[in-house]
């Protein structure tokens, strides 16, 4: 699953500490969910989609290709 | 993604910090008694090297849990929900492995005539029963 994560962080001037203090998560998981290696839970994209202001359809993508 | 939390997302590492000290404080406990073992039979050297040993596994624990992400899965941090799914295919790793290893020992103690055999398969049962009862509360609960 691809995400929009790192550059509405970028965007917002977050880093990756920052942006995991405010969701309560670990900088690891922020890092993680980055770079794809990690996908959130329903709650946790929900809690991402809102701190950014947008839809998690907007955020997270679901790659169809296998 | 996942629609399953085994860990709020909100939930903050606060809760966990007195839990962080159970296992380092677990490991110098450990090391303590086989210390007082090591020396009621008679071996001084043994004493010294498990306490040696885990009073460096506590440190290790201790001081480089927050640094080291996979010190602090040792000893036992579930800061977030990734966290929390690490611990459990771990544990659902180390539960593959153990059993490959039991069910290995039993037939190679059947195949030996080994004493050991009905030890392997009492725990070969005691870990077909557990996953057996597992499934049932989980799937009830899920």
């Amino acid at each position: 699953m691809r995400n929009d994560v790192r550059k509405l962080r970028s965007e917002a001037a977050l880093s990756q500490g920052e942006l995991a203090t405010r969701l309560g998560v670990s900088r690891q998981t922020v890092n993680a969910i980055e770079t794809g290696r990690y996908s959130p839970s329903l709650p946790l994209a929900i809690a991402i989609a809102r701190m950014f202001g947008q839809p998690v359809e907007e955020i997270f993508h679901v790659d169809h290709q296998s | 993604m996942s629609t399953t939390s085994p860990e709020s997302p909100a939930r903050g590492r606060r809760g966990n910090r007195a839990g962080r000290w159970v296992t380092p404080a677990f490991a110098l406990v450990l090391g303590v008694f086989f210390f007082v073992v090591a020396v009621v039979q008679d071996d001084l050297g043994g004493a010294w090297f498990s306490l040696g040993l885990f009073t460096g596994y506590a440190a290790l624990l201790a001081f480089l849990g927050s640094r080291v992400e996979v010190v602090g899965l040792l000893r036992g941090d579930t800061t977030d929900e990734r966290a929390g799914q690490i611990h459990l295919r771990a544990a659902a790793f180390a539960f593959h492995v153990l059993v490959l290893v039991l069910t290995t020992g039993f037939i190679v103690g059947l195949l030996i005539e080994s004493t050991l055999t009905e030890t392997f398969a009492g725990l070969c049962a005691i870990a077909g029963v557990s996953l057996i009862g597992a499934y049932v509360v989980l799937a009830r609960r899920s």
